[in-house]
């Protein structure tokens, strides 16, 4: 059975299982592409198969978008985990459906994350 | 021990004041740790009178805070995506409190009704924050994620809370917990936020906090 969000009820990965082969992530101009916010315990990215009209819509003008194989990503030795999205805050369900997060590997620090997600 | 923190990562100081000075310290640590500190980007103005519109006259810590950062980030709709926060917050308040037995809906309800507004400081999957003006004009940054921790207090003034931030963010790496719940859980980053043992700032969302863990810890001991 499906799992559900605590804050939303939607199903807590709808795609479980089927991990995108591309992923686009959000930045904006002077700022780096990759790099966490205080408290994140990973970088949001979404399918690359969401347009990317569709995700900066919801973005400030401005926002750019850099694309990255899932499998750049991985040999690095970083995660690629479904999250749901922050349901709280995208509110909207195609990219919440399609919200993924690069997260460290068990026994990675914070520090050493921060060092390798400067790489990418 | 805090000032310890800053000779030991050889990062500078933290100036007194909740100045302009304070957020070039901010954004300079920022870099030097290889983080986003909150988003130095001013609040747009049609934003800022938009939350005025909705919230009422911010306390000035806010208002200066919101002339340097935006609390949503990069995010477009940020007042909407705020006031139905603010809707999922407040009825998480009512469903608390009443479990309680010595609380009817309408005590709920009038409590709520006159409460200070709940004003956004960061959004974030892991790390929302929210703020509100008690009766002493003093700021009360309280945690606003959903879950158990919702309503938990943080910090007093924002100078507070921002230093509480960057610490926890210090000693993440040096204790390499797993989760940033954890992490403000630390009793040193606890401590940064100096929040009040005796007559704390006090709002429905922290009455249901402490009802809500109550209960858990209740339940924990049967």
């Amino acid at each position: 059975m499906q799992e559900k969000c605590a804050k939303c009820s939607k199903p807590k990965y709808p795609k479980d299982g089927q991990k995108p082969a591309l992923v686009k992530r959000v930045y904006e101009n002077g700022k780096p592409q990759y790099q966490l916010r205080h408290g994140e315990e990973g970088l949001s990215i979404f399918d690359a198969q969401i347009s990317d009209v569709s995700i900066l819509v919801k973005f400030r003008a401005g926002a750019k978008i850099d694309l990255k194989s899932v499998n750049e990503i991985e040999s690095k030795g970083l995660k690629v985990v479904q999250t749901h999205g922050d349901c709280e805050h995208l509110q909207d369900d195609e990219l919440e459906d399609n919200h993924w997060e690069i997260r460290p590997q068990p026994g990675m620090t914070r520090s050493q994350f921060k060092a390798v997600l400067k790489t990418l | 021990m805090l000032n310890n923190v800053w000779l030991r990562r050889k990062l500078p100081p933290p100036p007194i004041n909740f100045d302009d000075e304070f957020f070039r310290w901010l954004w300079e640590v920022g870099v030097l740790l290889d983080l986003t500190f909150f988003d130095n980007t001013p609040m747009l103005s049609t934003d800022f009178e938009a939350l005025k519109h909705i919230l009422g006259n911010p306390h000035p810590e806010l208002e200066y805070f919101y002339s340097k950062c935006t609390p949503w980030g990069a995010l477009r709709a940020g007042v909407e995506i705020w006031d139905r926060h603010l809707q999922r917050l407040h009825q998480h308040t009512r469903q608390t409190l009443s479990s309680r037995d010595d609380l009817s809906s309408g005590d709920i309800e009038s409590a709520l009704a006159v409460s200070p507004s709940l004003w956004p400081v960061n959004l974030s999957a892991d790390a929302t924050a929210v703020a509100f003006s008690d009766s002493q004009g003093r700021l009360a940054i309280l945690n606003g994620n959903s879950g158990e921790d919702l309503g938990r207090p943080l910090a007093l003034g924002l100078r507070n809370f921002i230093m509480m931030t960057v610490i926890g963010e210090i000693i993440w790496e040096e204790k390499n917990y797993q989760t940033y719940a954890a992490v403000l859980d630390d009793e040193t980053v606890r401590a940064a936020g100096l929040w009040p043992d005796d007559d704390p700032p006090c709002h429905p969302v922290i009455d249901a906090f402490e009802s809500l863990n109550l209960s858990t810890f209740e339940k924990k001991l049967s």
